[in-house]
């Protein structure tokens, strides 16, 4: 006779039951928890950096500190914010830790993407990567997370002022950006 | 697949970049990582624990050795003074505070039990 451990049900167990079980110190919870959210957690940082391998390790951090810090979590279905608040504190670090938010308040001097042919194998991440730290933080938190823009001041330590203006500056030079590549994607194919 | 970037809709264009990654050696990393972690905090811990032991010895063995050497003396001064002779001797277990405390607990003890018929002690 086979018996069958609660470990084997985890896989088709509710998110709040499994970050239940985690705060009590099930690692197999953990583990399960880790494998649905490593994903979005993973995204959320290239989109942020760029550089998979970057991502990867950030992605590692914060999903190492969800297992330090769930105890901390007061309601269980609040996990997706706190995982998301978790995350945005570990790129903010880093940023910090590479002297990009110096100065961050201050809208003049931003880096302003090439208007050159930005080539064939530009994706999201290339287009973000143009756009200075903090207005992709910004621009990420709003358009990829559907942040609000209080909650983006609130998470990056910004003036709102400064939050909405990166936004609109982010989203604008993006868009630029994007459209460039699509000129030439249209110039290539005639 | 991202196209028409002219009019780009950002919200979609992010939805459609965010693809599911495969997660079995990150997941392994970080499981992996929380073991590590938790052994680190029980090393640190112990070693914590001694060192502070180790302080407390070097600290507060003297005073209690010192104390305790004081309480022994106190307890075991003669109550009456009967010479250096043998009947110094003899009666010296019993010419002693300790001796005292000790008798006078038992009698309590034996009082006690024949006035209420219990024990003070189990």
């Amino acid at each position: 006779m086979v018996v069958s451990k609660a470990q084997d049900y985890y896989p088709e167990c509710p998110e709040p039951f499994l970050v239940s079980l985690a705060r009590t110190g099930d690692r197999s919870a953990f583990e399960e928890l880790v494998s649905r959210r490593q994903s979005g957690v993973r995204n959320l940082m290239r989109r942020f950096c760029n550089d998979n391998a970057l991502a990867d390790d950030l992605a590692q951090q914060v999903l190492l500190k969800v297992w330090l810090n769930l105890r901390q979590l007061k309601k269980v279905s609040a996990f997706s914010g706190w995982l998301r608040k978790l995350a945005v504190n570990v790129w903010l670090h880093h940023l910090r830790k590479n002297d990009a938010l110096r100065g961050a308040s201050e809208i003049i001097g931003t880096e302003r993407p090439s208007r050159e042919s930005p080539g064939v194998g530009m994706d999201l991440d290339r287009a973000l990567a143009t756009l200075a730290p903090t207005l992709r933080t910004c621009v990420v938190l709003s358009y990829s997370e559907g942040m609000s823009h209080r909650e983006i001041a609130a998470a990056t330590g910004l003036p709102l002022g400064t939050v909405k203006t990166h936004i609109r500056n982010g989203a604008q030079q993006l868009q630029e950006v994007l459209a460039a590549y699509d000129e030439q994607k249209e110039l290539d194919a005639s | 697949m991202m196209t028409k970037y002219r009019e780009p809709d950002l919200h979609s264009l992010f939805d459609q970049a965010n693809r599911e990654l495969e997660g079995e050696r990150i997941t392994a990393r970080v499981v992996a990582q929380t073991r590590t972690r938790v052994m680190t905090r029980a090393v640190l811990a112990l070693v914590v624990m001694l060192l502070s032991l180790l302080v407390a010895w070097q600290l507060l063995a003297l005073p209690l050795l010192e104390f305790a050497v004081l309480v022994s003396q106190l307890l075991t001064n003669p109550l009456v003074d009967l010479g250096e002779g043998w009947v110094a001797l003899a009666f010296l277990p019993v010419n002693n505070l300790a001796s005292l405390l000790v008798l006078s607990t038992k009698g309590v003890l034996i009082a006690w039990k024949k006035l209420t018929g219990s024990s003070l002690v189990r």
